[in-house]
């Protein structure tokens, strides 16, 4: 059975449009998903303007994330690569602890 | 070297790094030391301002009571070793006669005999601290008309009033309308409006918390200001109104006064209220050196939530600026952290700087709210390079997944 969000991408849009200066963005929990929903429906003429100094991506969600793969490839596209790091939520704090500092 | 060893019976003095056994082959020895040295030993032994005030006394009361020339040099220099006679319910000084006048602190929560303290606040003269909860509305008319003269050297005053219906409005001769020496001033559910007038004789002040403000203890924000503006020692700062709305009467604006307060010591502030009154209040204030900033607001609507004032007065700010940012989505509300990291992480700042943000109002399913109430405290947010977005269990984000299949 496949799932999906209801959510409103204008609206998410606009939050993330106030992080200009954000280079790690960090999701977790059920909010990952809408995120991922989000940032893979932005068009391409302005996908360098949503978080444009974003270098990381982390998804932290203990259920299915959507793809991103259309993201990535755009950002690839218009010179502003992104790494999307998945991970279950356990899983991701201990990986943060061990490199001891923000990625 | 000497070491000074308390016994359950007696202090006693020891070559250092001998045991218990041998001290009585050296304990003559200790009374051939001057006064000044025995003075400073015993400084040592009961001065210590991050001890709670009935342990320094009952390091004084040990010492008084092993020989009559300790003390002798004790009750000689009550000043010097910062004595207090410390009187609650479970160290209860019943008969000042019984001892030398020191200051005294009164600290008495819970159930108690309303009687002891009044009889000690009749000593106005020698009261430094008085911490007090007042339990019914009959004890707190007494305590209020026996602290309607000065208290000279008083320095910290706590009262709290949970659950006392009908308190009386504290008076503007309340404390004689001087408080010269005090330096903490914590109030709990207390109405005192005239409070203003009283804070332009505290010069001293370090703490101002004024927690759950009654409606009958209003004050203006142009009020407060006009109170705080003499306070350049303020270290802290709480305005936390247990009210949603102020009195219809004391809605009124006012034309703004060229009154403003500079606070350049201030490093704390947390304010509960209305946008409104934060908005009135932080026009008028300057503290530059604020790291610690906690404010939850009341609102009927998100939407129309216009910050402009909180915006410029952060910018006066100098360390309000954060890297690290956390937005935490919960069923009621999204707190707002910006050094959620930093604190996570135990970087050594402690915490500082940090700044909180929360509403009554639900918006945190609409993350349109969330963006708004943003742009209205972005000047936080400008330098921000780590962003987490975490939505708690209670979310209702769960609701929105739908099945495609249906």
């Amino acid at each position: 059975m496949s799932r999906r969000y209801y959510i409103d991408d204008t609206e998410w849009l606009a939050f993330l449009h106030l992080f200009t200066t954000v280079e790690t963005l960090h999701v977790s929990g059920r909010l990952a998903g809408q995120v991922a929903l989000v940032l893979e429906d932005v068009p391409g003429e302005m996908v360098a303007e949503v978080l444009p100094s974003l270098h990381l991506l982390l998804l932290d969600d203990d259920g299915p994330v959507e793809s991103t793969e259309k993201f990535v490839s755009l950002r690839q596209l218009y010179g502003r690569p992104v790494t999307i790091v998945r991970k279950e939520a356990g899983r991701f704090g201990a990986w943060h602890r061990s490199k001891g500092k923000v990625p | 070297m000497v070491r000074l060893v308390y016994h359950p019976c007696a202090w006693s003095t020891e070559p250092d790094g001998t045991g218990p056994g041998e001290c009585h082959r050296h304990a003559a020895t200790i009374n051939v030391l001057p006064d000044d040295i025995f003075l400073e030993i015993f400084a040592f032994c009961v001065r210590d301002p991050d001890k709670h005030p009935v342990f320094c006394m009952r390091q004084w009361r040990r010492l008084v009571q092993a020989c009559q020339r300790w003390r002798q040099i004790i009750y000689a220099s009550p000043r010097y070793l910062d004595l207090l006679l410390y009187c609650s319910k479970g160290t209860p000084v019943r008969n000042l006669s019984y001892w030398p006048a020191f200051p005294i602190a009164i600290s008495y929560h819970g159930p108690y005999h309303n009687d002891d303290v009044i009889a000690l606040l009749k000593h106005p003269d020698r009261v430094r601290l008085v911490d007090l909860s007042i339990t019914s509305s009959q004890s707190g008319r007494k305590v209020v008309a026996t602290m309607q003269k000065p208290f000279p050297v008083l320095t910290h005053l706590e009262l709290y009033a949970l659950d006392v219906p009908e308190l009386p409005v504290l008076p503007s001769g309340f404390l004689g309308g001087s408080v010269p020496c005090l330096q903490q001033l914590h109030f709990d559910h207390i109405p005192f409006p005239e409070l203003p007038t009283l804070l332009l004789s505290a010069r001293d002040l370090v703490s101002l918390r004024l927690n759950s403000i009654p409606p009958t203890g209003y004050i203006s924000p142009e009020a407060m200001v006009a109170g705080l503006a003499i306070l350049t020692r303020l270290e802290t700062l709480c305005v936390d109104f247990e009210f949603r709305f102020p009195p219809p009467e004391q809605r009124r604006r006012y034309p703004d006064p060229p009154m403003r307060a500079a606070l350049p010591s201030l490093t704390e502030f947390e304010f509960c209220g209305r946008s409104e009154y934060l908005e009135d209040l932080v026009a008028r204030l300057d503290a530059p050196r604020l790291d610690d900033f906690d404010c939850r607001m009341y609102l009927n609507r998100v939407d129309c939530l216009r910050l402009p004032q909180l915006s410029l007065f952060i910018n006066r700010t100098e360390n309000l600026r954060f890297r690290h940012a956390q937005v935490e989505f919960s069923n009621s509300e999204a707190n707002i952290e910006p050094d959620w990291f930093a604190r996570a992480h135990g970087e050594p700042e402690l915490g500082r700087p940090h700044f909180s943000f929360s509403t009554s109002f639900r918006w945190s399913d609409n993350i349109t709210h969330v963006a708004h109430v943003l742009r209205q405290i972005f000047a936080i947010f400008s330098n921000v390079g780590y962003l987490f977005i975490h939505a708690c269990d209670d979310h209702p984000s769960r609701r929105y997944y739908i099945d495609d299949t249906e």
